[in-house]
């Protein structure tokens, strides 16, 4: 025992009320703090290991507006606050939020770049527009949106992405695996280099759909721009109308 | 108030810390103020008090005293913590600023003394609580004041102004995590200089940053802490803060005093004499001690009253012996990269900086040259600060070594140890190859090649018969090399094979 917790218990009323109080080495004053305690490379156990489990230190952290240097740690503790809360989590619109999500439930109005990415489980509800990169690198959960810009859901690896408007360029690149819906229509090289997994879209895909894919699966309901397929070895496309040059074995739904 | 009496209320603050070794407070006259005998006034003192100070009355004195020996022998303390809270400050500045950063250490330091002085003693409450009562009702306070303030009547729950600022929460959450905890200050310094840096200036804050080696006068000798992490630029920032001039010299300065060099002398194993022995037939008789002999009886019998002295093998300390002098020659081409921490330069500038010092400290006289396309040539000396001043020029032009100038140097002082650093582009080795030659037969040559890709097999072969070179693959090892050798050479050691 200290001698000052020795003093304190032995002349309890001589103890000051005004006394400022011991602190705690751990406590993180703000996001600058903790992202100079861990240093260039976040990664999210580290994040974890110093934000602790403490309801109030999250709380604020969340509350504060992430630079550009404290972005990445932002989106840990997006996830960390998710998980830990018992109903669905009202975010801002800042980029990376959601990420390495494992549980819980996120609702955002719009979404920054870079949502949803490398999640593992878990929702992730955008009430609007989201950003580029939307669910990169997933590898299960779920993520709807509105709408979403270039780059969603690229090098997928499982999990689920909805999205009920129209998905920008270079959708489901490099896709190992999950599946992919899209209500409305979508840019160009949907599919690219697409080894496994699904893509379905309710409107038309743009040119060189499917581009180099080796497998997987992909249904155009609409049209499909020119050159669908080409250079592609293997899975299956088919699309409602196909564009000029499409490459042998893609199917005309008619 | 007479002087004897503020003299006793400053006796009495030494005595509520322990007697802390402080220089007495002098008091200051103002120009145009009459000098009283005995006294004397320096701008710069310190402890100093004015009339206006005196006339606050012994209690508002002796919380003065208080709180200046609280800085002195707790926040900061030393020139050591006090650049650390101003590197950090300087680091949670968007814009650094060393004037900014010297009030935000000032104000940190102020809210930790003070709350040390709350916790030490509760009696003292009225007396810590006095000064910033004064503040509270300046006509001029500021909105950085007046956050400071309403943290203060929050953190201490005092009867002081309230405010209702963000800032004030957030600067509460920093202090929610102690201030007798010395390892977070500097990440408390850092975020307070966040928080507060769009409200800057305010009344608190001025004023020099208060440390004992500043308060003595020696703070300019001193090493600062951390140098060898930072840049120059930041080394100078960190240095204004704290009110010292920071300078190339003093940059790699600081940083050399935290290499050691190993001293290993050699223990010498020679016979010595030691007490006496019985003397034989067998033995030569030019051993036979007669007069010994005959001391303890009167008739030698040969191996029976006969001695000598007998002499045992074993170490002694080595023999004094004069030391090498040393030439340092420094490459400061554009190849060399110029001084930034982890360049060429900066390490070959570290290592020559560390092995003059040590000669130095040995001794010897000291000669350097510092070269590009033209040269700088400093003469044989023992004035290890223009030593200093000539390694730092930086050229950045061609790799023109001057053999001549290396000659002459060297014969000045045969058998000198000639410390070359460079990174071999030299574009007139041939040239100058005889002159330096003749430095190397002259002296002890010692070349440090940094840049290994530009190894030649034909150079590398001349170079190999100047003396030892060493190629260098990692610029790191530069440092512990050249320490390794000038520690070698200074102990007595052979280490040109």
């Amino acid at each position: 025992m200290k001698l000052s917790s020795f003093m304190d218990s032995a002349y309890p009323q001589e103890r000051a009320p005004t006394r400022p109080s011991k602190g705690r080495k751990d406590m993180i004053f703000s996001l600058e703090d903790l992202a100079d305690r861990i240093g260039e490379r976040p990664d999210r156990s580290s994040v974890e290991e110093l934000v602790g489990e403490e309801r109030s230190q999250i709380d604020l952290l969340l509350s504060s507006q992430p630079g550009k240097r404290c972005a990445l740690i932002w989106g840990y503790i997006s996830s960390l606050a998710a998980e830990k809360s018992p109903e669905a989590l009202h975010l801002p619109s800042f980029d990376y939020a959601g990420l390495e999500l494992a549980k819980g439930c996120i609702m955002m109005d719009r979404a920054g770049d870079h949502v949803g990415e490398r999640m593992r489980g878990g929702r992730i509800v955008v009430q609007q527009e989201a950003g580029d990169y939307l669910g990169q690198e997933m590898k299960g959960g779920g993520i709807v949106a509105a709408s979403c810009r270039d780059y969603a859901f690229r090098q997928m690896k499982g999990g689920w992405g909805v999205v009920k408007g129209d998905a920008g360029k270079f959708l489901g690149l490099g896709n190992t695996g999950g599946r992919i819906a899209v209500q409305g229509s979508c840019g160009q090289r949907a599919g690219w280099m697409m080894r496994s997994g699904r893509l379905y879209v309710r409107g038309d895909a743009g040119e060189y759909l499917g581009l180099l894919m080796s497998g997987g699966e992909i249904r155009i309901l609409g049209s499909a721009g020119r050159r669908a397929g080409w250079q592609r070895k293997g899975g299956s496309i088919a699309a409602g109308r196909l564009g000029q040059e499409a490459a042998d074995g893609v199917l005309e739904l008619g | 108030m007479e002087s004897w009496s503020w003299a006793r209320v400053w006796q009495r603050s030494r005595r509520n810390w322990h007697w802390p070794l402080l220089p007495p407070p002098r008091l200051y006259f103002r120009p145009g103020e009459t000098k009283q005998a005995g006294e004397f006034s320096f701008s710069n003192y310190q402890i100093a008090l004015d009339e206006e100070i005196l006339n606050q009355g012994p209690l508002y004195l002796e919380s003065l005293f208080d709180h200046l020996i609280a800085h002195y022998v707790f926040c900061p303390r030393s020139l050591e913590g006090a650049s650390i809270l101003a590197r950090s400050a300087l680091e949670g500045l968007k814009s650094p600023d060393p004037d900014k950063a010297r009030a935000l250490v000032n104000i940190f330091s102020d809210i930790v003394v003070d709350s040390l002085r709350l916790e030490r003693s509760e009696t003292d409450r009225e007396k810590v609580l006095l000064s910033w009562k004064k503040l509270a009702i300046e006509q001029d306070l500021m909105e950085l004041d007046r956050v400071v303030l309403g943290l203060l009547r929050r953190y201490w729950e005092a009867d002081l102004p309230a405010c209702t600022r963000t800032e004030v929460s957030l600067l509460e959450r920093v202090f929610s995590a102690g201030f007798r905890e010395q390892s977070l200050w500097p990440r408390q310094c850092r975020q307070i200089a966040r928080i507060l840096e769009p409200l800057l200036p305010g009344i608190l804050g001025r004023g020099p940053v208060r440390c004992l080696e500043i308060l003595n006068g020696s703070a300019d000798v001193l090493p600062l802490a951390g140098a060898e992490d930072l840049e120059p630029g930041q080394y100078n920032l960190v240095s204004s803060a704290l009110g010292l001039e920071g300078d190339l010299v003093r940059w790699y300065r600081d940083q050399s005093y935290s290499i050691t060099i190993q001293e290993a002398p050699r223990a010498r194993s020679e016979e010595h004499p030691s007490g006496p022995e019985r003397w034989r037939l067998t033995d030569p008789c030019s051993e036979l001690d007669v007069a010994y002999s005959l001391s303890l009886s009167p008739r030698l019998i040969p191996g029976v009253t006969t001695y000598k002295r007998g002499r045992e093998k074993g170490l002694m300390a080595p023999l004094g012996r004069g030391v090498p002098d040393l030439l340092v020659v420094l490459d400061s081409s554009r190849s060399m990269e110029g001084h930034r921490l982890g360049s060429k330069t900066h390490r070959a500038t570290l290592a020559a900086f560390k092995a003059c010092r040590y000669a130095h400290s040995k001794g010897a006289m000291l000669a350097a040259i510092n070269f590009s396309e033209k040269y700088l040539s400093l003469p044989w000396t023992r004035d290890l600060s223009a030593v200093e001043r000539t390694l730092v020029e930086f050229f950045s032009t061609r790799t023109h070594i001057p053999g001549e100038a290396i000659r002459a140097l060297a014969e000045e002082r045969p058998g000198c140890l000639i410390l070359c650093i460079t990174d071999t582009h030299i574009q007139n080795l041939y040239q100058e190859w005889e002159e330096v030659e003749r430095a190397a037969l002259a002296g002890s040559f010692v070349l440090f090649c940094i840049d290994q890709d530009y190894k030649d097999r034909h150079v590398e072969g001349a170079l190999a018969g100047l003396g030892r070179v060493y190629y260098i693959n990692r610029l790191e090892d530069l440092v512990s090399i050249v320490v390794e050798i000038t520690g070698r050479a200074y102990a007595g050691e052979s280490f040109i094979s």
